[in-house]
């Protein structure tokens, strides 16, 4: 084999080996990172719309969101004035931290694809509508601000879910996971 | 780029000025390597870019997640008397994928969920169609430096990816950043050393840089909510060094 052969073989077995470097796919997986903050209450503060000074709130707590002791429900329990309407804020802590850490900026900063959803039991008489919306496009309701409509004296539970809906968040509770779903017992007298 | 440019063309102008005075003595010698009429060549490398194409951060929307890659072409340069010519060159450069566990870390943070799979989609590539002047300055029987300048259409791909979110055991549907391809000028300007193993062949060691500005229009499916990174278009310079091995055939003045 002569001194041209060579380098000419040499020369194209270099080329192809370089264009054979470069042809592939990839893939990454973010895997679950431990150490995330726990959920660990739920609170409704409301105040009442045509008198400031009338302002009530409950709390749900579970310190431990993964083991199978009963929640701390002591304080889960709110009384509001019959036909009254009021202003409703849904904050979300962390009490594992001291001080207890405030989620709830999160959860706004987040709001895209989060949804507070509210099951009213049958016999009370409430109503609620959330106020405030996402910058998605189109626009959903959030929940972390809603307007609580009591109606004639009665009591019942309300249900209070925060759903997760990474990217599948269309104004449907039925979507994503859940991130807290608590119970409160409302009294309208 | 400007500087480039400017030092090349000083370069070509400054050796041809000087090039009598050299060459007086060496004539008969390089006569040989002075009488080509054509050069074809198949060339291959490694391409080096840089800029805001090669950056990996996932909050920088300029960031491109390209990194180095090769360079394929095909060249042909027709010289119009012993020195100058007009050269052409058709090559496609293709780029590896740089931060891809960064963006599937940055989409896990944004969305705040617990994994993220992410697949790469298409692949970043460059397919060039480029002309412009070439000036050789023989160094020896069998060695010349050669210079060119070429302009033209460059038509780019930008690589897109598919994703799937898990969040409390609930896999949601994926979304996709379709792969985009864009059209628009390039300019590729360089350095060559040839060598003429015999009478036909040679080999040619280049050094170009390559500059193009592709404005990628993006399509993104699926994508429900205005969260994580999501971009609708992508213009930013592709800019790269291409180091390559050039084979080339010679064609003589008979």
């Amino acid at each position: 084999m002569n001194k041209t052969r060579i380098v000419l073989l040499t020369t194209i077995m270099t080329l192809v080996i370089f264009w054979s470097a470069c042809n592939k796919q990839e893939k990454a997986v973010a895997p679950p990172v431990p150490g995330n903050e726990f959920i660990t209450t739920l609170k409704l503060v409301a105040t009442n719309v045509a008198d400031s000074t009338d302002m009530v709130s409950c709390a749900w707590t579970k310190l431990n969101p993964n083991d199978t002791s009963a929640p701390d429900t002591s304080l889960a329990h709110m009384k509001l004035r019959a036909n009254a309407v009021y202003n409703v804020k849904v904050m979300v802590l962390d009490e594992t931290k001291t001080p207890p850490l405030d989620i709830t900026p999160e959860i706004q900063d987040r709001e895209n694809y989060h949804l507070v959803c509210f099951t009213i039991a049958p016999g009370l008489n409430l109503s609620v509508q959330r106020t405030d919306h996402d910058t998605n496009t189109p626009q959903h309701e959030v929940g972390l601000a809603d307007k609580f409509a009591a109606g004639s004296p009665s009591s019942g539970n309300l249900e209070v879910v925060l759903h997760h809906q990474p990217n599948v968040k269309n104004g449907d509770c039925n979507r994503g996971s859940i991130d807290i779903d608590v119970n409160f017992t409302i009294y309208i007298k | 780029m400007r500087k480039i440019i400017a030092a090349l063309f000083v370069m070509i102008a400054t050796s041809g000025s000087l090039l009598p005075y050299n060459s007086i003595a060496q004539e008969t010698e390089q006569a040989k390597s002075t009488n080509v009429k054509w050069i074809f060549g198949i060339t291959g490398g490694l391409s080096v870019p840089f800029g805001n194409y090669v950056k990996a951060d996932y909050d920088n929307s300029k960031s491109g997640f390209a990194k180095a890659g090769s360079d394929f072409g095909v060249t042909a340069t027709y010289f119009l008397n012993k020195n100058f010519g007009i050269s052409a060159l058709i090559s496609y450069h293709k780029y590896a994928f740089n931060g891809v566990q960064n963006m599937a870390n940055g989409l896990k943070e944004s969305f705040d969920v617990d994994s993220v799979y992410l697949e790469t989609n298409g692949d970043n590539h460059v397919l060039n169609i480029l002309v412009g002047p070439y000036y050789s300055i023989p160094a020896g029987k069998r060695l010349s430096v050669d210079f060119r300048v070429l302009i033209g259409l460059a038509n780019a791909s930008l690589a897109g990816n598919n994703v799937i979110l898990t969040d409390g055991g609930v896999t949601d549907p994926e979304f996709y950043q379709k792969p985009a391809t864009a059209t628009t000028f390039a300019l590729q300007a360089g350095a060559g050393l040839r060598y003429n193993i015999s009478n036909s062949f040679g080999i040619m060691l280049n050094a170009d840089y390559f500059y193009s500005k592709p404005n990628f229009k993006i399509d993104n499916v699926d994508r429900l909510n205005n969260a994580g990174r999501k971009i609708d278009n992508y213009n930013e310079p592709i800019a790269c060094i291409n180091t390559n091995i050039t084979l080339v055939y010679l064609l003589r003045h008979k």
